[in-house]
């Protein structure tokens, strides 16, 4: 990758990042206050509880997968143009 | 006798860490080759995925995720734990968003702190300064509350004075932190993350055990405090609540120096990212994980806050004392403190790169003197042991209330910050007078709004902050000039 792509890379995966963000906090709001209102509980334990915590917790674990899978990328952290030059 | 048995481990741990530190000072010394600066202030650039994870987790959690955090879960339920995991965002945020930039941009400008990056990207030698001021001074009030944090549950649990806890790994993490640098500092702090994980394991085994276990813990929850399987725990966790939090240990921690700091240390892009899962993985364990043996204290402490001192500062120590035998509370409470030394040695560091690197070198660079290699050495690790010393001073004689503290320099560092990063790596137009504005307006509106208690919609004064701080850099950005392409070059093409 040159100067240009890796900055364009990077500028893509910080987007990417953004948008997990962005779909981390709705599974949050989903998973933990839109469950209780189901009032279902499991081992006395409240289900937007488990899921609100464990379920946003591992869809954290599996976009952040998703991403350095599927988006980021590995290149040089050096001085790349200078040493093609 | 059995508080002597709680003090082997406690005695152990801190002996290792400084073990540790001198065994990479001295290799360091054998090896050398990257200059004094580059190898104590940034270790070199050499940091791997797990220790890179580690040490930003363990940073990032602060005494009160073992104390302040769970004793609030004891009093507020299942709600504190469904708030607290919005965290699992705050290594993927900043390692995701700034990693590479950072670490591209610092190699080649050769930036070994971030006040470089701010330096170099806005062309301004005022905004580092204050950037390293408000760095100094949020740093040591953010590392007095971890002394006093740590030395307050070391004396709850064994019953030692205050001050011998605080001597006793207080001015360890001080030595430590002198003679290991950043890579000492680094690793060290991996090994503090892993003791919170394992001081977390034992404490929830043994709380388990002693409140009759999880189904007899959470009938007692039902019967008698049903409000506390609320999300909004019967009024006590307004919406509010759970969108500050959302931005202040959420979103903006993208912005904080001593976690961007890191993105700089790393050794390669395969290391970032095993770092952003890892850290992922490793953080929302250690907030889930604390914060449930929290509610589950209920189980143990079922009487009114006011019987434990009415502090819920009070309910992690009592809970570690009624759960468990001296020789597995001696374990336990290496967590808290392991929380506690490992984000004042990261700050220490970080405040000493402010005033020995970015304001006295640069002072002397400007007069066109330099420093032997042997004299930055001496200067540098002088300044660790002497700010070190004056916190350690400070803390004791303590302030009242640890996460208030903690809380309030949180916010100031990202109103300072977030949008100088994010802004300056991101956007063109950025430029210095949209920084000076946006620095100065951020941190002074923040910290005006929380002297006098002035909110908007409820919502904490880090919305009325980050507010400020974004309207100026763009209308700054705006009006100023822009920055020289020359500068722009390194960030943008």
């Amino acid at each position: 990758m040159d100067k240009k792509q890796i900055f364009k890379q990077i500028k893509k995966e910080a987007k990417a990042t953004a948008v997990v963000l962005i779909l981390v906090i709705a599974v949050w709001c989903v998973l933990g206050f839109g469950v209780s209102h189901l009032d279902i509980t499991f081992f006395h334990t409240p289900l937007w509880a488990i899921t609100g915590c464990l379920g946003t917790w591992i869809f954290s674990i599996l976009a952040v997968w998703w991403l350095i899978k599927k988006v980021f990328r590995d290149f040089d952290l050096g001085d790349e143009e200078e040493k093609h030059e | 006798m059995s508080s002597v048995i709680m003090l082997i481990p406690i005695f152990l741990f801190m002996f290792l860490m400084l073990g540790i530190s001198i065994l990479i000072r001295n290799r360091r010394k054998k090896q050398a080759s990257a200059g004094f600066v580059k190898e104590y202030f940034i270790g070199s650039r050499s940091l791997g995925g797990f220790v890179l994870a580690m040490t930003t987790v363990a940073t990032y959690s602060s005494v009160s995720s073992f104390v302040g955090g769970p004793g609030q879960a004891w009093s507020v339920g299942f709600g504190w734990i469904y708030m607290s995991v919005v965290q699992v965002t705050a290594l993927f945020l900043v390692l995701g968003i700034l990693g590479k930039k950072v670490a591209i941009v610092s190699r080649k400008i050769n930036g070994v702190t971030v006040m470089d990056i701010i330096r170099h990207r806005y062309q301004s030698d005022a905004l580092a300064n204050i950037s390293a001021v408000i760095t100094i001074v949020f740093f040591s009030a953010t590392m007095i509350a971890q002394f006093v944090g740590g030395a307050k549950i070391f004396q709850a649990v064994t019953g030692y004075s205050y001050i011998s806890g605080l001597l006793l790994f207080g001015l360890i993490v001080i030595i430590y932190t002198t003679v290991g640098g950043f890579r000492g500092v680094a690793i060290t702090d991996a090994l503090c993350a892993v003791a919170m994980l394992a001081g977390m394991v034992i404490l929830l085994v043994g709380v388990l055990k002693a409140g009759g276990g999880y189904t007899s813990i959470m009938e007692h929850l039902e019967t008698f405090k049903p409000e506390m399987l609320d999300p909004l725990s019967g009024g006590n966790m307004p919406y509010s609540l759970y969108i500050s939090q959302w931005l202040l240990v959420g979103i903006f921690t993208v912005g904080l120096p001593q976690s961007v700091v890191r993105c700089m240390g790393y050794k390669d892009t395969k290391s970032l990212h095993r770092a952003i899962l890892i850290g992922t993985i490793v953080i929302g364990a250690m907030n889930i994980g604390m914060n449930f043996i929290g509610v589950l204290s209920q189980g143990i402490l079922t009487r009114d806050i006011s019987a434990y001192g009415n502090s819920v500062d009070n309910i992690m120590p009592m809970t570690i004392v009624a759960s468990l035998k001296p020789i597995f509370a001696g374990l336990t409470i290496i967590g808290p403190i392991a929380a506690s030394i490992s984000t004042v040695s990261s700050l220490l560091l970080t405040a000493t790169s402010s005033l020995v690197k970015d304001i006295y070198m640069r002072e002397l660079e400007k007069r066109k003197k330099t420093l032997s290699e042997k004299k930055t050495a001496l200067c540098s690790q002088l300044c660790t042991l002497i700010i070190g010393l004056i916190v350690f001073g400070l803390s004791i004689s303590p302030p009242n209330v640890i996460w208030k503290i903690n809380m309030f320099a949180f916010g100031g560092l990202e109103s300072a910050f977030v949008w100088i990063f994010l802004l300056g790596m991101f956007w063109k137009r950025a430029n210095k007078t949209g920084a000076i504005l946006s620095m100065v307006g951020g941190t002074v509106s923040y910290c005006v709004t929380m002297a006098l208690g002035v909110e908007v919609m409820h919502l904490h004064q880090i919305v009325i902050g980050i507010s400020v701080s974004l309207v100026l850099m763009i209308i700054g950005s705006k009006l100023g000039k822009p920055a020289a392409p020359e500068v722009l070059k390194e960030y943008f093409s």
